[in-house]
């Protein structure tokens, strides 16, 4: 089934194709982007409920398999249709949100390049091609926070997030590498299979655990890593409603439920996972009440959410983590697009300067609001099955993180329902930028994502524990936790909307703000932990600079021996033949006189000389 | 058959035509003199094709040389200078065959002045700059060339006296040599009569587009090419292979 | 059978060839280089029909090669004609040893 192939290639063609003749295509590519998404789109699901494994070995070195190859099973089949149809409905916004802007072609061809690597990156059965895929999804971030790379912020921002994720990434290369090295191949499921019968010698699951998590804390944001994703949405709305909320960041969750066996058989390291993932999820919650940018409310509640799908995973229920994943991808970007269609209309996206857009955006506030009834977790809205999941296996294994996630649960509803209540409240008119915002291009794509928001849930709770290749997690919470959450998330929804009837202010008081700005610090403090291990291996290396200086030096020498060994006898030596040559010439242009019959009489004599040479041979044998 | 004899003096006279006709044709002061004089060579060659029993040629050799070339040859001499060689035989002092076959063409015999160029070495060497300079007939190497000519000459025929082993074969050719060298031409020598053919239509063509009135380039523009052709180059100023001088410590000093 | 050896043929074509030859050397117009390789052409077609005569006088391949030297002879004539007159026109001279471009 090599047609599997044609799911990541058709973006990459045409993200080629709009690279080159961007300039020429209608909407400056950004069909033809929406026509190669549509493609994948329309080709995933015939691979529904296939298990396919194909693959090339690239190159072999000594008993290393350099292999490339695609798998597809329960878990990516369902993650690629969700990167696929989430990136079409943002694709298609994004013809229209772009339109104003400067650079479409390099914006719609890396938004097309991020979906064909991201659809790589989940279909991808080596570990060398998640990692080339990683890094690509990697590159196509960068570039698309600095698309508005005129902007100092949006520069700095997109060098922090390159920055930091690649602090993880590391992570990935060792553990890939690691991974040759063990296992001889670089095939995901031979290493889960040797994970799993306990083949690989001790401590290395956990060793590669930790590798591999490092990659995953850095794309999805944990702490300490966490900085880079707010600032990210310096980038144009779409991309922070792509790659920022739905699908890259949730590539961590997805490596580690990828690999969920490998963890599976490192206990410690799920504890880790366990717990970065819940202070995560705390903190950013709450630093998210605090913010008065709509666009940072929304990134910070991301990296709670992907902390609360961290907290599934280490609680031993990836089934559940996968599952908020994808109704997380649907609802935060809804949000987002609602979010960017705010910022059309009003030219803002501060909360102090909105307000009162529901009479001028009815359908985008339907959206918004659907879209954040889910994140608060109500039911029968698809965020309340998801992190009813959540809830359960963490009743099944401590009471304290049921806790947590209660909390957690009320938290979302604080931040979202004080945002969407400052957005699109009753009481503040926001500035007119544009007075009737309501082109069908960004408003249809926001409303299929509020409907996936609304039932996707519902509808795919039963079967997704069949689609995915894991064990059935533990039972469905029962009725006290169940009713707690519902009630924590109308709890947390009403506070957030009472504490904003009166403007944007923080809801909780300015604490958290200042736990955000420690969690920025507690990044920085890692970017110097890091900057200062390279320093002090900067002594290592300027060790051996010195040794290759004097390695340089003595070449330098070596060479100006040379040089001076030519000035001296080559080219003295040269010199003279050239003179020798040139002072021949010169003797000889006497004899191309340019007189005809001097050349002609040069042809006859030789020819009599040689008839008289040969004569006299002849005649003397 | 004719006797023995009669052929030997028909082989006598012929060769005497052709080659008499030709060193009058090299010798003589006249150009007009020398086209005639080509054509009395051809003559006795042609005289000697039908000794040799190959009538056809001996026509053809007289058709195509004397009805073709030599037509060809004198509109040729048109554009000569001194055609006639009046001048050069009048201010030149001949002997021997040049004397000899340039009989009657001089103006005046007295005028008693040794012109120059006559030999290569008197090319402009006496001072008189009068314009007959230019004007011999001969260059500059006409003695060597002469000795040169007498050389091979000599040794040709030293050659084919030295060795006359040839495969000679007793037999008559066929009196009807003209049909079978049409039937040959038709067939055997199709291609290369056919080539021949083609050679002449090229050569028509040629000569009609070699003769057609040129355009020379516009004068500024040959001016600027000869310019640009006769301009020395600019000497190389530095040497980009030179290496440029490292400077390890700016490093360190970061 | 005649009584004339191939010998005395080839002796007058050699003559031929060295006038010839002297011709081109020696003389300075056109003209008269032209008429020098008529001669020496010539002296060729001897050649060729004196060795047919005596030696495949049953093959007539050796008329043949004439009668192509005689038509490649009025080619070349022709062509020198028009060469000329070109040069003429472009230098109002015919002097051969005029023609000094390739002097190096």
């Amino acid at each position: 089934m090599t047609a599997l192939a044609l799911v990541p290639l058709a973006p990459f063609v045409a993200a080629l194709a709009i690279a080159a003749f961007g300039k020429r295509l209608p909407a400056r590519g950004g069909w033809l982007a929406v026509l190669g998404i549509l493609i994948a789109t329309i080709a995933l699901p015939f691979f529904f409920d296939q298990r396919i494994n194909v693959g090339i070995e690239w190159f072999t070195l000594g008993h290393w398999h350099f292999g490339l190859s695609l798998h597809l099973d329960g878990l990516s089949w369902a993650l690629a249709m969700l990167v696929a149809w989430v990136a079409l409905a943002v694709n298609v916004y994004a013809v229209r949100y772009m339109r104003p802007e400067a650079g479409r072609v390099r914006f719609h061809a890396w938004m097309t390049f991020f979906v064909a690597s991201m659809l790589t990156l989940i279909l991808a059965g080596s570990l060398l091609l998640l990692f080339i895929a990683w890094e690509g999804v990697g590159v196509a971030s960068y570039a698309l926070i600095a698309q508005r790379h005129e902007e100092s912020e949006a520069q700095r921002a997109a060098l922090k997030a390159f920055l930091m994720t690649r602090l993880g990434d590391f992570g990935l290369l060792l553990g890939w590498l690691m991974t040759l090295h063990f296992t001889g191949t670089t095939d995901i499921a031979t290493l889960l299979n040797a994970a799993q019968s306990g083949s690989l010698p001790q401590g290395v699951p956990l060793l590669l655990a930790m590798l591999f998590l490092a990659a995953a804390i850095g794309k999805s944001a944990q702490l300490p890593l966490t900085a880079w994703l707010p600032d990210a949405m310096a980038g144009p709305t779409p991309v922070s409603a792509l790659i920022h909320s739905a699908t890259m960041v949730a590539a961590g969750v997805y490596l580690v439920t990828r690999l969920f066996p490998l963890f599976a058989a490192a206990p410690p390291a799920l504890e880790v996972v366990l717990w970065i993932g819940g202070v995560t999820a705390v903190l950013a919650a709450l630093a998210a009440t605090a913010q008065a940018d709509l666009k940072r409310i929304l990134a910070w509640s991301t990296v709670s959410q992907l902390g609360e799908m961290f907290i599934a995973l280490g609680l031993g229920a990836p089934i559940a983590a996968t599952f908020h994943l994808i109704t997380h991808a649907a609802f935060k970007a809804c949000l987002f697009l609602g979010a960017g269609a705010v910022e059309r209309a009003t030219g803002s996206h501060e909360l102090g300067q909105l307000g009162g857009l529901y009479r001028r955006l009815p359908w985008i506030t339907a959206a918004f609001v659907a879209a954040a009834l889910s994140l608060a977790g109500l039911p029968p809205f698809s965020g309340y099955w998801s992190e009813e999941r959540i809830l359960a296996a963490a009743a099944a294994t401590h009471a304290g993180w049921a806790i947590v996630l209660l909390v957690l649960i009320a938290l979302a509803g604080v931040y979202i329902g004080r945002a969407t209540m400052a957005t699109f409240g009753p009481w503040r008119q926001a500035p007119r930028q544009n007075r009737s915002y309501k082109p069908w291009i960004m408003l249809a794509p926001t409303l299929a994502l509020a409907i996936a928001a609304l039932a996707l849930g519902g509808l795919v709770h039963q079967p997704i524990g069949r689609l995915l290749p894991f064990a059935e997690s533990p039972p469905i919470a029962d009725g006290w936790w169940k009713t707690g959450a519902i009630i924590a998330g109308v709890v947390g929804l009403a506070f957030g909307v009472w504490r904003t009837l009166r403007g944007p202010v923080p809801a909780l008081g300015k604490w958290p703000g200042v736990l955000g700005a420690g969690v920025h610090r507690l990044a920085d403090a890692t970017a110097h932990a890091a900057l200062s291990i390279s320093t002090a291996l900067c002594a290592l290396e300027r060790g051996f600079d010195r040794l290759a200086q004097r390695v340089v030096a003595a070449a330098w020498a070596m060479a100006q021996g040379t040089r001076i060994g030519e000035d001296r006898g080559l080219w003295v030596v040269n010199d003279g033949f050239a003179e020798m040559l040139g002072a021949a010439g010169e003797r000889l242009r006497p004899l191309e006189s340019g007189k005809v019959f001097w050349y002609s009489a040069g042809v006859f004599g030789w020819t009599l000389l040689a008839g008289i040479a040969i004569t006299l041979v002849v005649w003397w044998l | 058959m004719i006797a023995p004899v009669v052929e030997w003096i028909a082989f006598g006279v012929f060769a005497f035509i052709a080659v008499a006709g030709a060193l009058g044709m090299t010798t003589t002061m006249s150009m007009f003199r020398s086209g005639i004089f080509l054509m009395a060579s051809f003559i006795g060659v042609a005289g000697l094709f039908i000794l040799l029993l190959a009538d056809l040629i001996a026509l053809l050799q007289v058709m195509m040389y004397i009805g073709g070339m030599l037509v060809m040859i004198l509109f040729m001499l048109l554009f000569m200078h001194d055609p006639g060689g009046a001048m050069m035989s009048t201010h030149m002092s001949l002997k021997g065959p040049e004397k000899w076959f340039s009989l009657g063409l001089a103006r005046r015999q007295t005028h008693g002045k040794h012109p120059h160029g006559q030999h290569e070495g008197d090319h402009g060497g006496h001072g008189d700059d009068m314009p007959m300079q230019d004007m011999s007939m001969y260059t500059a190497i006409k003695r060597p060339a002469a000795i040169l000519a007498l050389l091979t000459g000599a040794l040709l025929i030293a050659l084919l006296v030295w060795r006359p082993h040839w495969a000679v074969v007793h037999a008559l050719p066929d009196q009807d040599s003209p049909t079978r060298i049409g039937e040959l031409l038709m067939g055997k020598y199709m291609i290369a009569f056919e080539g021949a053919g083609l050679m002449i239509l090229l050569g028509i063509f040629g000569a009609v587009l070699v003769q057609r009135p040129a355009t020379p380039p516009p004068a500024p523009d040959r001016d600027q090419l000869k310019a640009a052709i006769d301009e020395t180059p600019p000497p190389i100023e530095d040497d980009t292979l030179e290496p440029e001088v490292l400077d390890l410590r700016e490093d360190e000093d970061r | 059978m005649t009584p004339i050896p191939l010998t005395a043929f080839l002796i007058i074509a050699a003559i031929l060839f060295a006038i010839g030859l002297y011709t081109i050397l020696a003389q300075r117009t056109a003209v008269m280089v032209l008429m020098g390789i008529e001669c020496i052409l010539n002296a060729v077609g001897l050649n060729l029909i004196a060795f047919w005569r005596f030696t495949a006088p049953g093959d007539y391949s050796g008329q043949i090669f004439t009668i192509i030297i005689i038509t490649v002879g009025a080619i070349e004539m022709a062509l020198g004609l028009a060469i000329m007159m070109l040069l003429y026109r472009n230098r109002q001279t015919v002097q051969v040893d005029d023609y000094t471009e390739l002097k190096g």
